[in-house]
């Protein structure tokens, strides 16, 4: 029985040597069989029990079958591990080079100045204005005359206008809007304007024939300055950062009074000077004022009943200020270069 | 405007900083700030002691100069002849410098030493007179600091002055502000006379013919008048103003536009007819030879100044040559008039004449300033010593202007600013600005409508009209900046209309399908529809035409997007960019009826159709070249693709493509985009005659879409579907059919043959070229069956499959494979 023992004990050592060698599972594999197989060396043990006196047969057959659960869970562990391994080594394998480009569906970009248009008017719809838009090819009334600027008014001297016919022009600005909306809606009317305008000017870095506005108007009764300077200031908050200092300074527009022009402090130098602001430290960005009394009777508003205030902004100029754009062709060429970019 | 004159009007105590400050939040905005004079440096009078000729160079002078008790004398060389001893001149001195910034050293020439310059009129930045050396007043002593003695280095504050502003456009519209916002006291210019004993009215006589264009004519006479150059502090601050000084008179006249904005215009009196002043409208086809050696036609809609022989100036706008003030003139005839601004206005636009005097007519004069300025003129005049005032002046005035009465409340301007401003506020206010406030006593006040406030407008303030432009007054004298702000109360419901929404939803669209958005000038030229070999007659034709275009090539408003497309395109190409994909939602523009007929235009209606139109083009290469896509060129079916997702997105079910034939696409590569038996758009490939007038090199892709006709193609209200519950079985059919069979024909063969089954038809291949016959191709399709209500069994779908293929064969001679 002893011998039996022995033998035993040198199969189980030789099988965990067999298992520790093997390194690949295939390597594994072929141990079990050899170990565990028909032909294993176990088996071949087993084999030999007639041998063994018939008294110590029960005690060989359970060293035999304790020296096999011994030796399948020491394959099983073996196994595990190799199994892990060679998936760690394939999941190395497989390294990609992940800083190549990937492949992107292109993209295309919506113009800064829609942009712009976008980001101003969701500030005033916000507060409750409506966003209305009108003809560009426009009647000398709506641009003018309606505005409280008759024919050879000298305002008409600074904008320098296409004209299609005597009475029909390009509208050099969105005013008009503030007539016709006037006319068409009942009191309150509270809209903003964005539209193209046009003006006889030679195209350069500031100045282009076609440029973008956006007009503002509430009439309602009981409409006073304060309130004029209240929705401006809010809007150049939200538009341009709180920041940022607000002043109006009076100025003149025909269909406008008191008239204002609202500067910004610049952003550029916070108010010291600089090249930007032209030293002033401040930056026009809008004309306003409460609706002339005239334009009122125009559209048949009582002027002692209804009051309001209007208000216009040139887009290019926001748009390039908020950019760092520096020449005004850029926004029309289209170059995707520039485009991309926003 | 020069600080040192405007202050001879009022007392500045300000520093420049803070006085630009309460200039422009009061509304008169300072745009620059400059030193002028600041580059002079040590400059001192001296006196000649004595000059002699150059030893060796003949057209040199050597002077001998005493530069007061404090300094040695010096030697200078001069090149200028107009100096004798006991003249008082400016002198640099070596290391100093002239205005345009030139140091002046110590020079030899030949033998003599100069120890610095004599200074022109021109070196000091007094004038552009260089061709002499300045003789200065005998009140400077030797020694004197030249810059300070003449009062060279000033402050100029560059304005910005409003159009409803004329009065500001002077000294004494500008002191009237400083002085209303700083509570000091404005100094009206002195103009007291010694006048000579003849009578003004007894030389001249003045008639106006024409009062609705000339509602004031004053006139002076000057005699013993000696033509001469005008007083160097005269000149230095005309310099100072941008004024280039000319003569005394010319200078004197001047002078006083400047300092009351009146325009005076000085004729020589001895070569008018019977000294006799008619205003009165030119004849049909009179001829004038203006100053400026120009000839120029009138007609009877402009105002001259004749005497009964002939024009002798055009009214506001420019003197005539025959009575230019010369050398020889004795006696000057002053004009100051107020002329109608339209008329000054039409008439230097017809006569493309612009001049200070007509750009000062253009907005407006007060004409209460007539006088003044001939007074101001006349003590000039004589205080230099050009002339003397004869006595009197001569004033054609038929109706005086009225003065306008404003009544008011500080209530009722209080409600306007939103802040309270009591009736003292507002009548200090308005009394510093030069009106009178009248407060109206109890009893009246109860009576009247107006208000307790009765204002008087001043003259000059042609631009205060009602009770709104007093309320801008006490605004800006209180400072905006002291209103407070508020949030007008009300609950309003803004937003974006519809059509602003959906524009807005298609253009994420298309960026998202890779398009970048556009925005071009809406301007074309006939060349561009040539280009487009757009045909005559074509309605394309019939745009709106620009009276004044800036260029031809900008002188129609564009009925087709296309044009700014392509030059966007060309752009990009030119400009190295590989591929280009670019759309713009923007307008066409058609005349309505009424413009095409020329008719009057109703209330509200507009003058033009305006379409909003959506294009996209596409050219050069659709891929970059990148590691994992074949690099390749953009085609048709990439444009369709972008405008089948956009239809797609926007909720356009059921559009279909017909093929069609446009003169600027490709004949073989264009479809009409219908729906619903509407033409919604054009979609191909740019006529390769049109993308090489535009000079795009390659092919381009292009589709537009009538934004307008496309929404009403959508569909808002989409019912829900089940989804599927039951599998869908699919089968393949391939076939070799010629190529004019289309695609979308097979399809619907397809579709109608295995009926509500057919849940799609899909094109997964098309092959052309060997083995497959010429003029054939081979294509294969997908075709998926499913029922809603059961699963479809194979025996079921193959029979239904099969029908599908005898009726390709059968129906469109289709071979099978
Ligand atoms: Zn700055």
């Amino acid at each position: 029985m002893k011998e039996m023992n022995d033998k035993v004990e040198a199969v189980v050592e030789r099988a965990l040597s067999a298992i520790e060698n093997a390194h690949t599972t295939a390597a594994l594999e072929e141990a079990r069989v050899r170990l565990l197989g028909r032909k294993g060396e176990l088996t071949t043990l087993l084999r030999q029990m007639k041998s063994v006196d018939p008294e110590d047969r029960p005690k060989f057959g359970a060293l035999v079958n304790s020296a096999r659960e011994t030796i399948e869970k020491e394959l099983d562990e073996r196994a595990r591990v190799l199994v892990a391994a060679e998936k760690a080594a394939r999941l190395e394998l497989e390294r990609i080079d992940v800083t190549m480009p990937g492949r992107a569906p292109r993209i295309g970009k919506i113009h800064p100045l829609t942009r712009g248009i976008m980001d101003i008017t969701e500030i005033f719809v916000e507060m409750g204005f409506a966003v209305v838009e009108g003809p560009e090819v426009e009647t000398d009334y709506y641009n003018f005359e309606a505005l409280n600027t008759p024919q050879y008014h000298p305002a008409r001297d600074v904008q320098d206008t296409f004209y299609v016919n005597d009475t029909v022009l390009l509208r050099t600005q969105t005013s008009p809007m503030q007539v016709r909306e006037m006319e068409k809606r009942e009191p309150p009317v509270k809209v903003v304007v964005p539209g193209r305008v046009y003006r006889r000017d030679q195209v350069d870095a500031t100045h282009s024939p076609v440029f973008h506005q956006i007009e503002g108007l509430l009439v309602d009764h009981d409409i006073t300055f304060t309130d004029l300077k209240g929705t401006l200031a809010m809007f150049a908050r939200k538009f341009y950062g709180e920041e940022r200092k607000v002043r109006f300074r009076p100025h003149y527009f025909p269909f406008t009074e008191p008239s204002a022009e609202m500067d910004i402090s610049c952003a550029i130098c916070g108010g010291a000077g600089c090249r930007v602001c032209k030293q002033e430290g401040w930056i026009e960005v809008l004309g306003c004022g409460l609706v002339h009394p005239n334009v009122l009777r125009a559209v048949g508003y009582d002027p002692d009943e209804l009051t309001g205030y209007a208000f216009g902004m040139g887009v290019e100029r926001l748009v390039m200020l908020k950019h760092g754009i520096d020449d005004l062709r850029l926004l029309y060429e289209n170059d995707l270069r520039f485009l991309s970019q926003f | 405007m020069p600080l040192k004159w405007l202050s001879d009007y009022v007392d500045i105590d300000l520093c420049i900083d803070e006085l630009a400050d309460r200039l422009t939040m009061s509304g008169t905005k300072v745009e620059t700030v400059t030193d002028i004079g600041d580059r002079l440096n040590r400059i001192v009078a001296g006196k000649i002691v004595s000059v002699s000729p150059h030893e060796s160079v003949g057209r040199l002078r050597v002077a001998t100069v005493d530069l007061g008790p404090r300094q040695a004398r010096r030697t200078l060389v001069t090149a200028a002849a107009n100096i004798g001893r006991g003249d008082i001149v400016p002198v640099v001195l070596a290391g100093g410098t002239i205005a345009d910034g030139t140091e002046i050293g110590e020079v030899d020439f030949s033998g003599v030493r100069s120890e610095g310059m004599l200074c022109s009129a021109k070196e000091l930045g007094i004038s552009s007179d260089g061709s002499g050396i300045l003789r200065l007043p005998d009140d400077i002593k030797p020694g004197d600091d030249v810059v300070s003695a003449l009062g060279l280095a000033d402050t100029v504050i560059e304005l910005e002055i409003t159009p409803n502003r004329p009065d500001c456009l002077c000294m004494i519209g500008i002191a009237r502000e400083v002085a209303a916002i700083t509570g000091a006291t404005l100094k009206m210019p002195n103009t007291a006379l010694k006048e000579g004993s003849e009578r003004a009215e007894e030389l001249i006589s003045v008639k106006i013919d024409a009062h609705d264009l000339c509602s004031r004519y004053g006139a002076r006479v000057i005699q013993k008048v000696s033509i001469g150059q005008s007083p160097i502090w005269m000149q230095v601050r005309l310099s100072a103003a941008g004024v280039r000084p000319i003569n005394n008179v010319v200078d004197v006249t001047n002078y006083v536009m400047l300092e009351v904005n009146q325009p005076l215009h000085a004729f020589d009196y001895d070569r008018m007819s019977e000294h006799a002043v008619i205003v009165r409208r030119a004849r049909s086809g009179e001829v004038i030879v203006t100053l400026d050696g120009e000839e120029r036609r009138l007609d009877p809609e402009m105002l001259v100044i004749a005497d009964p022989g002939s024009a002798l100036a055009v009214a506001g706008v420019m003197g005539g040559l025959s009575t230019e003030i010369t050398e020889d003139t004795c006696t000057v005839l002053l004009e100051s008039a107020t002329f109608a601004r339209q008329s000054v206005w039409r008439t230097s636009r017809s006569l493309k004449l612009r001049t200070e005097a007509s750009s000062r007519y253009e907005k407006g004069l007060d004409p209460e300033t007539v006088p003044l300025a001939l007074d101001r003129a006349g003590h000039l005049l004589e205080a230099i010593g050009a002339g003397v005032a004869a006595s009197g002046i001569v004033d054609a005035y038929p109706s005086t202007a009225a003065v306008r009465v404003i009544s008011t409340d500080a209530a009722r301007i209080s409600r306007r600013l939103g802040v309270d401003v009591s009736s003292d506020d507002v009548a200090d206010s308005l009394g510093r600005l030069g009106f009178s406030v009248r407060v109206e006593s109890g009893a009246n006040k109860a009576k009247s409508e107006g208000g307790s406030l009765v204002v008087e407008v001043p003259t000059f303030r042609g631009d205060v009209q009602e009770e709104i432009d007093l309320v801008e007054e006490v605004a800006r004298m209180w400072g905006y900046d002291r209103i407070p702000t508020t949030v007008p109360a009300g609950a309003h419901v803004g937003g974006y209309t519809y059509e602003q929404k959906k524009a807005m939803q298609a253009k994420t669209i298309l960026t998202g399908a890779g398009a970048s958005e556009a925005l071009t000038i809406p301007f074309m030229s006939v060349a561009d529809l040539d280009m487009l070999r757009v045909g005559q007659g074509d309605p394309l034709r019939d745009a709106i035409r620009i009276d004044n275009p800036m260029v031809e090539e900008q002188s129609y408003m564009r009925t087709t997007m296309l044009p700014s497309m392509l030059v966007a395109i060309r752009t990009n190409i030119n400009r190295g960019n590989r591929g280009v994909c670019l759309f713009e939602l923007g307008k066409t523009y058609f005349p309505s009826q009424s413009l095409k007929r020329g008719e009057e235009l109703r209330r509200g209606e507009n003058p033009a159709v305006e379409r909003q139109v959506l294009v996209c083009g596409m050219a050069g290469a659709y891929t970059p070249r990148i590691w994992h896509t074949r690099e390749r060129d953009y085609d048709f079916y990439d444009a369709k693709g972008v405008l089948e997702a956009l239809l797609e997105g926007m909720g356009v079910d059921g559009a279909t493509y017909v093929q069609t034939v446009r003169p600027s696409f490709h004949p073989g590569r264009t479809a009409s985009i219908v729906w619903e038996d509407r033409e919604l758009g054009v979609i191909g490939e740019v006529h390769p005659d049109v993308s090489e007038a535009y000079g795009v090199a390659g092919r381009v892709y292009m589709f537009e879409l009538d934004f307008a006709r496309m929404l009403e193609a959508v569909d808002e209200a989409k019912s829900y579907e089940p989804l599927p519950r039951y599998p869908a079985i699919e089968r393949d059919v391939a076939m070799v059919l010629p190529r004019a069979v289309s695609i979308a024909d097979v399809a619907e063969l397809i579709e109608k043959t295995g009926g509500e089954l057919v849940r799609s038809v899909t094109l997964f291949d098309v092959y052309e070229g060997l083995p497959v016959p010429e003029g054939k191709r081979s294509i294969a399709f997908t075709v998926t069956y499913r029922a809603q209500d059961r699963t479809l069994t194979d025996e079921e779908v193959n029979r239904l499959h099969e029908e599908v293929r005898k009726a390709l064969t059968d129906e469109m001679g289709a071979v099978l494979r």
